[in-house]
């Protein structure tokens, strides 16, 4: 299949189907990304790190760098657009409800029952990212340390990111 | 819903959310306090009531917040141009940044000091997206029920290899049959 039909579908499906923000499009893109062979896991992870340390929504970052290794700038473009476009739409509509629809029993009912299944898929992605990113006791101490500095001070995810990638030079 | 002020232009509505784009580094939940410095305290277009559900909408529509958010609030501000004035405004500085690195930075990519760099933050990664997970679990895995669907998610996907999909329309089923009866919280 075409590069750019596969980065549509793709996007558009992760972009309808996501619920919850910036780490559920991650769980999702994850599937695709190793599903369609683009890319390996750790590859993906990297992209991950990038989109979490530079400006902007993580999710769009993402899109933008997932299309354009797959498919140059046409690709970045296009990712972000699909992935943007059914929650842009979706919400337009829903502006024309607003608040009746969306305080509606039923509705709240369907949101109770949706979000602990968004953590749960969340908590799967953290899963597989594990599996290759604790290649050794380095990098259990770097995640340990790291779960320590958000609990406790929550410490902004750049200075992590930075921080892990000196220890990752020193003790790899 | 009132609206407290006149209607931006369409070049400030795209400026406005471009800055808090900008200056965002870590995604949705960081946006938050940026996005109500500026529309609700900088510009005044609407109150504070206005803003969390603004953003409480944007969180339960499939998609990404951030553009979800600015979506809403640019239709609220300009109809459907400013819906789009305001979310290219969103993802500009992400397209910038991200194709810079991307073209330029990717070349580097397998020096072995590069690589031993992703090695250690791909385990800060794992503490980041857990962290995160843990913040957004306190508020919406509080019962019984709610703890058996995050773990049955977890586990299908992770032992079964089930699609995401699935796990959204399960939770959303389950989610109406379990929850339809009780008192709106």
């Amino acid at each position: 299949m075409n590069i750019f039909l596969q980065l549509g579908i793709s996007f558009l499906s992760i972009g309808l189907f996501a619920f919850g923000g910036g780490y559920a499009v991650l769980s999702f893109l994850q599937h695709e990304v190793v599903q369609r062979g683009w890319m390996t896991t750790e590859r993906f992870a990297d992209l991950i790190a990038i989109s979490q340390s530079t400006p902007g929504p993580i999710a769009i970052n993402l899109a933008t760098f997932v299309g354009y290794e797959t498919g140059g700038i046409a690709g970045a473009l296009l990712a972000t657009l699909a992935v943007s476009l059914p929650g842009m739409v979706l919400i337009t509509v829903f502006a024309l409800f607003l608040f009746h629809f969306y305080e509606k029993p039923p509705m709240q009912a369907v949101f109770k029952g949706l979000r602990p299944a968004v953590v749960g898929l969340i908590a799967a992605a953290a899963w597989h990212i594990g599996e290759v990113a604790f290649v050794n006791g380095a990098a259990v101490g770097i995640a340990a340390v790291c779960c320590l500095l958000i609990a406790k001070w929550k410490v902004h995810p750049v200075f992590l990111v930075a921080g892990s990638a000196i220890a990752g030079i020193l003790f790899f | 819903m009132a609206t407290s002020r006149e209607y931006p232009t369409l070049l400030e509505l795209f400026f406005v959310f471009l800055r808090v784009s900008a200056s965002t580094i870590g995604g949705g939940y960081v946006m938050f306090p940026l996005l109500k410095r500026e529309v609700v305290d900088g510009k005044g277009w609407m109150s504070d009531e206005e803003i969390v559900d603004y953003y409480a909408l944007g969180q339960s529509i499939p998609g990404i917040i951030a553009m979800n958010t600015s979506t809403l609030i640019g239709y609220r501000k300009r109809g459907v141009p400013g819906a789009i004035a305001a979310a290219l405004g969103m993802a500009a500085p992400s397209l910038v940044v991200i194709l810079l690195i991307a073209a330029f930075l990717v070349p580097y990519f397998d020096h072995p000091w590069v690589q031993k760099a992703f090695a250690g933050i791909r385990a800060a990664v794992v503490s980041l997206i857990v962290m995160a997970v843990y913040q957004v679990a306190k508020q919406t895995v509080n019962s019984g029920s709610r703890i058996a669907i995050a773990v049955g998610s977890f586990l299908a996907i992770v032992g079964l290899h089930a699609h995401p999909v699935l796990m959204i329309v399960a939770g959303a089923l389950l989610g109406f049959l379990l929850f339809h009866k009780e008192a709106p919280a």
